[in-house]
This record gives C-alpha cells, structure tokens and sequence, in this order.
C-alpha cells in the first residue's frame, strides 16, 4: 500500500500557479526525493501535505483513506512530520524540552524533566540520532539542531517524514551522518520525502524521485533506472550538461590585497590576521562552514564594519571608510542576503538597480533624479542580464529569487568595479539563473578583474575558484591553488580537524 | 487605495450614523447639515478651508517623515517652537519691510522647529533613543515651556498668556476681501507640490525610500542612514513648524497659550487618510477640515456635541490604518465594478 497518494493537485497564489495538476506517491518504507528548480513547487507541495497550504483542487489519501487537512496539527495527527529549511527551536530550552514540547511528560501537575531526558535520549539512540538530551538549542551546531527538528517529529510519532532541503546548512561530514540516520529510520519502516535540487543527493539517498518543473509533474522515476545527465534534463527542460572548472588562462599582478585583518565582537576574536591576496584574472574562493567569521569578513572588506585592524589595498592604494568610499573605490558587492541587504522589495527594478550609485553623473545632477536615464539604464540591464520581469518599474518583490539575485549581479557587475565581493551569489538561486551566474562572473575575472567567492556551496567555489582559501573560526587555515584540494582535504580543514595546515 | 479610503470613509459614515441615531438624531438628517455646513456655501467653503490649512502642514510633515520610515510623533511640540520663534521675532523685534521680513519670520521659525525635531534624530543616533518615545515626550517639552513662556515672563498687562501681537509688517494677509481664511493656504499648497517633488525627483526621496523600506540594504549600499534620519526630521519639524508660524502670523497674530486644538495629531491622521502621498494629504485635509467645519455648524444649529463628530474622525482613521480588513470589505466591491467592466466588454463585443 502506498503511504501517501496525492491525486491532481493544484494551488495557486493571486495570479501564480503554483502547482497544476500534480501527482505523487509516497510508497511505504522508501526514501523519496522531489527534485526541481527554485519555484518548481516542491515545497507548496509537500506543505499541502502537511496541511499548511490547502490545495485549490486534488486529494490527498493517506494509506488509502482520503484525508483533508485544516491545518499542520490534523497531519501530524495523521502521522506527518515536517522538518522546514528554517528551524524552529527555541534557542534557550534544552534539546528534551524543544522535542517534547506539546506532549510533555508530567508528574502530577509538573512537568518531568527526567522522564524527558529519559524518553528523549533512548528515541535518539534507537533512531541514530545520538544527541546530548541536557544540551541547551542555542549551543547546538546547525547539524545537531535539524536532529532535534528531526527527532521531535519523531518523538510525535510520525510515520510519513518530510525534510526540506536538510543538506543546504550541512557540512559535508554532516550531510554523510544525516543519511546514514535516514537509512536507519527507513530500515524501521518510516516513509521519508526529501526535498532538494542537488543531484548527487538523489542519487545518493533516494530510491524514487519525483522530479517537478513550473509547478507541473515532469514525473516519477525509480533510481535504478536513471542517472544524473537524466535527471538534470528533466529538471531544467532542455540538455543539460555538468561542466567542470574553468580555471583562469591569465592570472596577473597582485589587485587588491588585505593584510592583518583582525576582528572582535562582544570580546570574542571573529577574524584573526586574515590575510588575502586577489590577483588580476583570478577568483578566490573561502570555502568554509557557516558563521566562521564569513559574514564579518564580508562585512569588513565593504566597509560596512570597522574592524579592530585591517591594511586593505586596492592597486596599491590603501582604502579606509566607510561603505560609500569602498563602492566608490571600485570594490563591488553581492550581498550574502539579497532581501536583507541587497534589494528593497518594495521599491521597483530601475531604483534598486542603481543603489549604491544613485550619485554618478547620469543619474544624478544637483540632487535632480533623471528618471529617464535610469529607466534607459534598467532597460539594458534587464535585456543584458536576462532578468525576467514585466517593466523596470516591477517592484522586485514580485520576482522570483533567481531574478531579484539577477538584479543584484547586473547592478554590480555593470558597474565594473575592480573587484567584486561575491557573497552566496547563487543561494537560492534555480539552477538555470546559477548558470548565468556562473558565466557573468567568470566572463568578468577573464577580462582581467577579480572576484573574491565567499559561498556556503562547496560545488560552486570547487567550481569557480582558481585559489581556494579555507576559513574557520576566523583564521585562514589554508591557501593554495584549487586543483590541491579534494572533498576530503576541504572536509578536514573547514571542521577545523587537525588543527589546520601551515599557511604558506 | 482610493477604494479603499472611500471604503473607510462610507463605513465610518455607516456606524458613525448608527452611533447618531442611538444617541437620538436622525443620522442623514445630521450629515446633510454637516456637508451643508462645510461646502454649502462659499463662505462655509472658505472656513473649510481656514480649518483646513494647518493640517496641510502637519499632515505634509508626519507623511514626509514616514517615507524614510521616521515616525515623527512630534510634530505638535515642533508647531508649538514654530509658533513661538515667530511670535517672538514679530513680536518683540524691530518690524522690517514685510516683503523681507514675512519670509525671515518664516524662514527662521521653521528652522527652530526642524532643528527641535533634529533633537529626536541626535538622540536617537547617539544613544539608541526610540524615535516614538523622543518625538512624542518632546511634544509636551515644547507645550510646556511655550505655555511657561507665555505665562510668565511674556504675560501681558491685562494677565492673558499671550505675546504681544505682531504688527502689520509680519502679518500674512488674508486670501480673499472679507473672510478670515489666511493666504498662508497658498504656502501650504506649494510645500505640497515641494514635497511631492523632494520624495519623487531628488535624490533626497530616493534614499529615503530605500532607507525606509530596507535600512539594512540602503546602508550596504553606502547610504548615510543616520545622517539621513536627521535630515528627514529637520524638514518634517520645518513642515510642522510652518503651521504654527502661519497660524501666529495668519490668524491669531500673537502666540495664545495653547491654540493648536492638536494640530499636530490630526495631521497624522490626515497623512494616514493620504496614505502618505502628499498630493492627496492636501484632499484629506480638505476633507478633515470640512468635517471640522461642519461639525461645529451643525454644533450651533441643533447642538449636537462636537464629540459625536470626532468619533467619525476617529473611526476613519480606524479604518483605514486596518487595510486588511478594507481589502477584505473592498474585494466583493471590487469583482462588481470588474464583473460589470466584463459584462460591458462582452456586450459591446
């Protein structure tokens, strides 16, 4: 018997069509993944099964009973769990109590937290979740933390899992220890659906997969019978072929140099003597977990953080300041977190297009706008960077991840900085618009500029970088060309496993 | 957005007449005598409109402050400093020619408050001061001392707490032969058409508007946010400060202790009725002023209580500051005009 059966689901939002017509099924005791692009549907999808969206049309039927959720707590009712891609622990209560919160055990009117521990800590072991019950949320790494998300479904009861995009935040040590759990609580019977738009991953885990495009089922295939190249066709609608590294022909003299970078917050050292050098014609990578000092090092090369002490030079120029003197130096920026510092929503194409430069002569004369030329600006720019969009005057919060990101590249990129810091410029981003991406950025280090890469994505910086240096906990712990590295040498460094190499 | 406001507009109007008819007046009876009493006539016209402008500045000053997201909750203390700086210098300062010195009053008032309303912005940016808190406790700073100043030291010999009155040379004419609406209107209509053009064609609105719908992005992009804050605040106290110069120079010539009737407040319900677009602040002080107008001519006539009127106002504002629920209310309206848009279409094809 199947453990779930979606029959023709559809739902919209206003105008957009999020699913159309879908199908899919779950069958008992299997590792499922539902593949597909940002905006595919996968997540609307798997969220009207857990009852959290209502489908306009379709039903749903848990092991052969039709079923209609109101809201999550009828599906976990129904034995449905779902672990979302942004936790949701409270930080300050320990491990036990965020996983029994809902269902606690009492004695007599008072909650019992050894029971807690107790029943906690055996669920985790049976399950391949070793966790330390006592621990409080907020000391937990990222890894640890979706245990918890995982086990308090577990601990509910549920039958029918579903994990969305687990491996996003995950090392890759991580990633390994999460399947290996997963294949555990298969081998006890439990139905698992994992959502994600990494290949490897399906190949790895999953023994069917669902693949969507557009909010419409492509369809449904068992592993055995399919390989990557397949899949990848099926996910983007056209051929698809994995490219490997184009390293630079042309790396040139010494662009932009920082020296001593040193940084505290609240006493604790973020970035200790972080020194880094980008050449001309050259893309350096940070590979590196995140929150080792990634954000403060992006922070303090545009000038947005004043750090304890920096030497940054750009063609042999020392540059101080603050923000506005960085972008006007020529150090370009792709914020880590296009809604939070790189675009206003609200505000249209054309305005957030030019932000950072709103000053220069053709937009700006005697503190007049000259709307007109930004429109004329935003017009090549949409049509240059292929930015899918009504008009420029389109607020960017009415498009998708992949061309708000677009805007935040063609903003930067048009404005040919020196060097650019690139920070996730592809997180969130559908595989087609990464490509693009991809191809500006490598387009832009080919004319003899340089990019440092600062990406939580493993893939991309292999992919992209000709110098890779790795981070963590705020120091440098290696440099060296990208060819040096393997998965295992970059697994070891950025978990700070044997203390780090000695940096040449 | 104007369905919208029509919409908070017809509702307040619905249980506004609910609350007329249970307090025992007929309630279409009420808001024809109301209308008549605002726009019935030319004169009544004029008094609207005599109501209306100090409200154009107020409004105008809280909808500028809140494109940059600054809430300026002060502007009723900043009038106050306005009012006084201008009472003073007309007051008590040799007169000058008025062509010369009708400006300088002006121009110096409004500077007192926009630098009273910068106070907020220092505090704020050195010490982490919650802008509505500041704005809003510097309001009865500005109240009390003015009403200290008047009181004591500036008494006048018959023991009224009022300044001396302004001569001829400070005083803003009257618009037309006959009624006491001041031409200080004509200002306010300008700083409207000022003000649309500040926040939609300088580069002042542009970072303004990215400061107030992501601070965080317009920062990473080089903005000088708390800079910028100060600066949104001294224009929005330079705007609030204006209605209290205009009305000591356009209509009561002196500084009278406590002659804002809360100016200030209701000029952030006009904003809200704009929904900020100072084009239409200058329409919803109109109309704020009409219901002002009206209510206390139907006050004399059938000694209804002005109070009754505020609860309109109030439930206005009410309405239109949940859009949810407008949205809600306006949706069935909505698929009328379009389905009937549709059937138009149809039959003409």
């Amino acid at each position: 018997m199947n453990a779930v059966e979606m029959r023709g689901i559809s739902k919209s939002f206003g105008n957009v069509q999020a699913l159309n017509h879908v199908d899919f099924t779950l069958r008992e005791g299997e590792i499922h993944a539902v593949l597909g692009e940002n905006g595919a549907g996968k997540t609307t999808l798997m969220k009207v099964l857990y009852g959290m969206h209502r489908a306009d049309a379709g039903e749903i039927l848990i092991r052969g009973k039709k079923v209609s959720f109101r809201d999550s707590s009828d599906a976990i009712q129904a034995g449905i769990g779902m672990v979302h891609q942004h936790f949701m622990l409270v930080p300050v209560l320990s491990v036990a109590e965020n996983i029994v919160a809902g269902h606690e055990p009492r004695k007599g009117f008072l909650y019992d937290q050894e029971e807690a521990v107790r029943r906690v800590t055996s669920l985790a072991e049976q399950s391949g979740f070793p966790i330390d019950a006592r621990a409080r949320v907020e000391s937990l790494s990222v890894g640890q933390m979706q245990r918890v998300e995982i086990l308090k479904a577990l601990y509910r009861g549920v039958e029918i899992l579903i994990l969305d995009e687990p491996t996003a935040v995950l090392t890759p040590i991580e990633v390994k220890e999460l399947f290996r759990a997963l294949r555990v609580l298969k081998g006890e019977g439990k139905s698992i659906v994992i959502i994600t738009h990494k290949l490897y991953e399906v190949m790895e885990i999953a023994d069917r997969c669902t693949v969507l495009r557009d909010g419409t089922l492509i369809g449904s295939v068992d592993k055995e019978q399919t390989d990557m190249q397949q899949l990848a066709s099926m996910m983007v609608g056209r051929e698809y072929s994995f490219e490997g590294r184009h390293p630079s022909e042309h790396i040139g003299e010494v662009l932009c140099q920082v020296r001593d970078l040193s940084c505290q917050r609240a006493g604790i050292p973020v970035l200790q003597d972080v020194s880094l050098t980008v050449h001309r014609g050259e893309i350096l990578g940070i590979a590196g977990i995140d929150g080792n000092g990634q954000t403060e090092l992006i922070e303090a090369l545009t000038g947005l953080l004043r750090p304890d002490s920096m030497h940054l030079t750009l063609n042999g120029k020392e540059i101080s300041g603050d923000a506005e003197d960085f972008l006007a130096a020529g150090i370009g920026h792709v914020p880590e977190d296009r809604t939070l510092r790189g675009l206003s929503l609200a505000r249209s194409i054309e305005e957030n297009v030019i932000l950072g430069y709103e000053g220069q002569k053709q937009f700006c004369r005697g503190g007049m706008m000259n709307y007109k030329n930004i429109r004329k600006n935003a017009d090549t720019l949409i049509r240059d960077f292929r930015v899918k969009a009504p008009s420029a005057a389109t607020p960017c919060g009415s498009l998708s991840g992949g061309n708000q990101q677009k805007v935040v590249i063609a903003r930067v990129f048009s404005q040919d900085p020196e060097v650019v810091i690139c920070a996730q410029p592809t997180r969130g981003v559908d595989v087609s618009a990464s490509e693009y991406i991809h191809e500006v950025m490598l387009a832009y280090r080919d004319r003899g500029k340089g990019i440092l890469l600062i990406s939580a994505d493993l893939d991309e910086i292999k992919k992209l970088s000709d110098t890779i240096a790795v981070i963590y906990k705020g120091r440098i712990v290696a440099v060296d060309r990208a060819e040096a590295f393997d998965d295992n040498r970059l697994g070891v460094l950025m978990t700070g496993a044997e203390g780090g190499e000695k940096c040449s | 957005m104007v369905l919208r406001t029509l919409c908070a507009f017809l509702l307040a109007l619905i249980i506004g007449g609910i609350v007329f008819y249970v307090a025992g007046f007929n309630p279409l009876q009420v808001y024809k005598l109301i209308f008549q009493g605002a726009f019935g006539s030319v004169d009544d016209i004029l008094t609207t409109l005599s109501y209306a402008t100090p409200l154009i500045f107020t409004g105008l000053a809280f909808a500028f402050a809140q494109h940059a997201k600054v809430m300026n909750l002060g502007t009723e203390g900043q009038l106050y400093v306005g009012a006084m700086v201008a009472a003073l210098i007309g007051g008590y300062l040799p007169a000058l020619p008025r062509v010369i010195f009708v400006p300088l009053i002006l121009v110096v008032s409004c500077l007192a408050a926009g630098l009273y309303a910068g106070i907020a912005g220092f505090l704020s940016n050195r010490f982490g001061a919650n802008m509505v808190i500041v704005t809003l406790m510097l309001n009865y700073v500005a109240q009390l001392f003015c009403s200290y100043l008047v009181n004591n030291p500036l008494v006048d010999d018959q023991g009224i707490a009022r300044t001396a009155a302004l001569p001829e040379e400070a005083r803003i004419g009257r618009l037309v032969e006959g009624h006491y609406l001041s031409s200080s209107i004509l200002l306010g209509v300008a700083l409207v058409l000022v003000v649309w053009f500040l926040l939609n064609r300088t580069k002042l609105g542009y970072e303004m508007h990215f400061m107030g719908t992501n601070r965080i992005a317009a920062q990473t992009a080089g903005i000088h946010v708390n800079r910028m804050m100060v600066v949104t605040l001294l224009i929005s106290g330079a705007l609030a400060g204006c209605c209290g110069a205009t009305q000591v120079m356009g209509v009561q010539y002196r500084f009278t202790d406590g002659f804002s009737s809360g100016y200030g407040f209701e000029g952030i319900a006009v904003a809200a009725l704009a929904g900020n677009n100072p084009l239409i602040v200058l329409l919803s002080a109109i109309l704020w002023g009409g219901l002002k107008s009206g209510a206390s001519s139907v006050n004399r006539i059938a000694s209804i209580p002005m109070d009754v009127i505020a609860i309109i106002q109030a439930l206005i504002v009410v309405f239109m500051v949940a859009p949810k629920l407008m949205d809600t209310l306006c949706a069935p309206l909505k698929k009328l005009l379009l389905g009937r848009k549709k059937r138009g279409a149809a039959a003409a094809e």
